[in-house]
């Protein structure tokens, strides 16, 4: 029975959040679907629910599973759980990177397993009142990093606690996101990188969250991942508004100021997520990262810009495209494009496949451009 | 149960990586090696700038010295078309994969800069 009004709620009202292209689907806020309010992390069990019947498709299921069927079986391991509060998840990417496909000197394989979580949630009260998220696992450590390191392979990708005091006001404090820009999973798009706010670059923090009836705030005070040595927490404080226009379309600006002892960064941007209805939206942020470094060798203003669009033929299934700038240093000429089209399914519920294309020139006045290609193949699942 | 708690445990002992994590090797204080030229510090501070925030498995960030550049096989004193530091930066074997990959090409004023230090290193 809760399960049916759960998936009636879904089907009437549609609004939530998983990835932010989902304001196609007219969910403005990830509080819906998502335990932390600036999204990622572990579903809800709305979330579940608007993931095994909203967004999944079903070509591979036989007529007869209903969809309330298929929301009475999206809890763990496809069960319904036995009680309110307590709940865990599993969660597993990895993908195939190709670079330089089709060359004969240069194409490189190779697997990696991007994320193998295991969350475990806490909850109290109604609406998920009272919260204590703990999200640990393996992420792989990048090729630059040297062999021998003492840095961990696994480790909390979050760990916080949660009190609403109300629906629309809540505070979170512990590991968590940074609250800036927007948040897409491409973890190597400049609008990622530039500002420090990878996949890897949780922080100690306190997050405030207020849910206005067309707009939403986050203020995050944070110290850095406390795992790291005191001179490398990168400590400050972040802002991010976002205001819902135009029926269901979201305009937002950042701003984020942070430093450590040897650097210096402050980041500001705007976005938008623009619902192009039945599931298709399109993306765009864009912003500007002044860094200022310790010993100076590295002081500079970098502009990046990033445009995406998700169109959604049939339940399930996207059609992407990605395309960003990057002006490394606004007062030289170099810059690079990065665009690529791509395809995102989720062929059954937990499961999702994706391929992605990437092309990557370099422009400037005094050197001939180049011209690079990769691809990725993933795959994500969640029990 | 047990290896997952000998996982967390070893996990407790390590530091978690990020962005951040090579901060201070990058823009910390120099500490290149005494008595080194001017062509060597300009040219440090781009080797860091544009190799060695991805290079980290190679440590490039602890080349203090000419010598260190040296040893490693990737600067052949006064001679810059042997030198690995200058000829990966402009048409590499006619690859198209010049370095460094993730950035654009490397501004001319900073392919002189390289090209004029490596000229000043004895053979």
């Amino acid at each position: 029975m809760k399960y049916t009004l759960l998936l009636i709620l879904v089907l009437i009202t549609f609004r939530a959040e998983a990835y932010v292209n989902f304001i196609g689907h007219s969910y403005t806020s990830c509080l819906n679907c998502h335990f932390n309010p600036t999204g990622g992390g572990p579903l809800n069990d709305y979330g579940r629910v608007v993931s095994a019947t909203a967004i999944s498709g079903r070509a591979f299921y036989p007529k007869k599973v209903s969809e309330e069927r298929l929301a009475y079986t999206s809890g763990f391991l496809f069960r319904k759980p036995k009680q309110e509060w307590f709940r865990t998840q599993l969660n597993y990417r990895g993908f195939q990177l190709v670079r330089n496909p089709g060359s004969t000197k240069n194409e490189t394989k190779q697997w990696i397993n991007m994320q193998a979580d295991a969350r475990v949630i806490f909850k109290y009260g109604e609406n998920d009142k009272y919260i204590a998220v703990l999200n640990y696992g393996y992420a792989p450590l990048p090729e630059s990093v040297p062999s021998g390191t003492s840095e961990a392979t696994w480790r909390s990708r979050e760990h916080y606690v949660g009190y609403k005091y109300s629906p629309k006001f809540g505070v979170y404090a512990g590991l968590m996101d940074k609250a800036y820009g927007l948040k897409v999973i491409e973890h190597i798009a400049f609008a990622r990188q530039l500002p420090n706010v990878t996949q890897n670059d949780q922080t100690h923090g306190v997050l405030t969250h207020v849910l206005g009836e067309t707009w939403e705030g986050f203020a995050h005070v944070f110290a850095g991942n406390l795992s790291q040595d005191d001179d490398i927490r990168m400590k400050g404080g972040s802002l991010m508004f976002e205001k819902t226009m135009f029926e269901a379309h979201r305009y937002g600006a950042s701003l984020m100021k942070q430093s450590n002892n040897y650097l210096d960064l402050l980041s500001y941007s705007a976005h938008t997520r623009l619902n192009l209805k039945e599931g298709s939206a399109l993306l765009a942020e864009i912003g500007q990262v002044n860094r200022k470094t310790d010993n100076g060798t590295d002081d500079r203003t970098s502009r990046y810009a990033l445009v995406q669009t998700y169109l959604r033929p049939l339940r399930g299934l996207y059609f992407l495209t990605n395309i960003e700038y990057l002006n490394r240093d606004i007062k030289q000429d170099p810059y690079t494009v990065r665009w690529g089209p791509g395809v995102q399914y989720f062929p059954i519920q937990r499961l999702e496949v994706r391929f992605d294309m990437y092309n990557t020139r370099n422009f400037a006045p005094d050197a001939s451009t180049r011209d690079s290609w990769m691809y990725l193949l993933q795959t994500h699942i969640w029990l | 149960m047990i290896k997952f708690l000998t996982i967390l445990i070893l996990a407790l002992g390590c530091q978690d990586y990020n962005s951040n994590s090579g901060d201070k090797f990058r823009y910390g204080p120099l500490g290149l090696a005494p008595g080194s030229s001017a062509e060597f510090t300009a040219a440090y501070v781009i080797l860091q700038i544009r190799c060695a925030s991805c290079h980290r498995h190679s440590n490039y960030a602890g080349f203090k010295s000419e010598q260190d550049w040296k040893d490693a096989g990737l600067v052949v004193g006064g001679n810059t078309d042997a030198s690995t530091v200058i000829n990966r930066i402009r048409n590499y074997e006619g690859t198209g994969s010049d370095m460094p990959d993730d950035s654009g090409p490397l501004p001319d004023e900073e392919y002189q800069t390289l090209k004029t230090w490596v000229q000043s290193v004895t053979p």
